[in-house]
């Protein structure tokens, strides 16, 4: 290899390096992809696992992360619960500045205890929320996501929801602010909770 | 009940040749199946001995270091009595799962991973609990290797 080569190879890489600092990451420094006009959501109020009310806006002052899911979901589900879980350990103090709220897209069998056991195994403090039909769709269309339940046997229980897996991110704020693919890692998510928590 | 009897041991030399014909069967020793573990299932109030109504999810890893070829056909395990192969298919955001019928080629020289997100073994009908740190059998069917057990961990990922 030339010199003139290895200058070049070095100066395109530091141009990349300056160009793409850190994987997935945009000009914001977020590793999500943020909103571009962040705004706060509807407000919607739904009942927790406990049957207490939990509404959205009293969490102002606190990151929101918002995922949609159901107790019964054999592989995206728990994949991003687990995800959570590692966040939340990492997080250690901070973990009390941050709600990780799992909304069901499954009413009719994930009722409050049925929440309450599947998220103490994830996070003891993790927040399932459910409600009637009535209540749900709005919150459902204010976020945009999707919910279809596909029949895989006969038996009336034999049926899994395809649903959206992006998980939301509202800030201390309460503006719907960042968004996170399936599979985003622990890491990447940790990242920008730590870069919120300082703002 | 007039079973078949299990054959009496042969002379030690008859062991060696069949075991030295095992080791040459074409495809066989050609694929690996490894790193299968699966997630504990949840007790919910009521059933905790029984049952749980909720399919369970089983992953690993096949190697393939032969020059031909093979399909996962289907699956089969003492835990449960449905079992299925099914892939996660996320477009766009939305998640979807498909009954793979047609099963899962496996590349020659290649390697196939279930895992989360992607292609996994969904346990339908499972007829116990799957607690942490237990473990259990999967045996697999391939067109070509035929039937390969492999052991499943359970365990969180």
């Amino acid at each position: 290899v030339s010199r003139t080569g290895t200058l070049r190879a070095a100066v395109l890489l530091l141009a990349a390096a300056a160009v793409a600092p850190g994987c997935g990451s945009s000009s914001t420094g977020f590793r999500g992809l943020p909103y571009p006009d962040p705004a706060p959501p509807a407000d919607f109020a739904l009942s927790d696992q406990h049957g207490a009310p939990f509404r959205l806006s009293d969490h102002r002052g606190k990151i929101v992360l918002l995922f949609f899911g159901f107790v019964h979901c054999p592989d995206v589900c728990p994949t991003t619960l687990a995800t959570w879980s590692k966040v939340r350990e990492q997080l250690g103090q901070d973990a009390s500045r941050v709600a990780f709220v799992f909304v069901t897209v499954d009413p009719e069998r994930d009722t409050g205890a049925a929440l309450r056991e599947h998220l103490a195994v994830f996070g003891a403090d993790f927040v399932g929320l459910t409600g009637t039909l009535e209540e749900l769709d709005p919150v459902y269309e204010s976020f945009g996501i999707f919910h279809e339940k596909m029949r895989f046997g006969a038996s009336a229980n034999a049926y899994i929801v395809d649903h959206s897996t992006r998980v939301l991110l509202i800030d201390a704020q309460g503006r719907l602010r960042l968004s996170y693919g399936f599979e985003t890692s622990s890491g990447n998510l940790l990242h920008d909770l730590r870069l919120l928590l300082e703002e | 009940v007039s079973g078949v009897r299990p054959h009496p041991p042969g002379p030690p030399a008859l062991v060696a040749a069949l075991a030295l014909v095992a080791s040459c069967a074409p495809a066989g020793p050609d694929l690996a199946v490894r790193e299968a573990w699966s997630r504990p299932t949840i007790a919910r109030e009521g059933e905790a001995r029984t049952a749980p109504a909720a399919p369970g999810v089983a992953y690993l890893t096949i190697v393939n270091r032969g020059r031909a070829g093979d399909r996962l056909l289907s699956v089969r395990s003492e835990v449960c009595s449905h079992p299925e192969i099914h892939e996660t298919r996320i477009a766009g955001d939305r998640a979807s799962m498909v009954h793979v019928e047609e099963g899962i080629e496996i590349p020659p020289r290649g390697r196939v991973e279930l895992r989360p997100g992607g292609y996994h073994l969904m346990l339908i009908g499972l007829a116990r609990h799957l607690r942490e740190g237990e473990t259990f059998e999967i045996v697999l069917e391939f067109e070509r290797s035929g039937p390969i057990a492999v052991t499943a961990d359970v365990r969180r990922p």
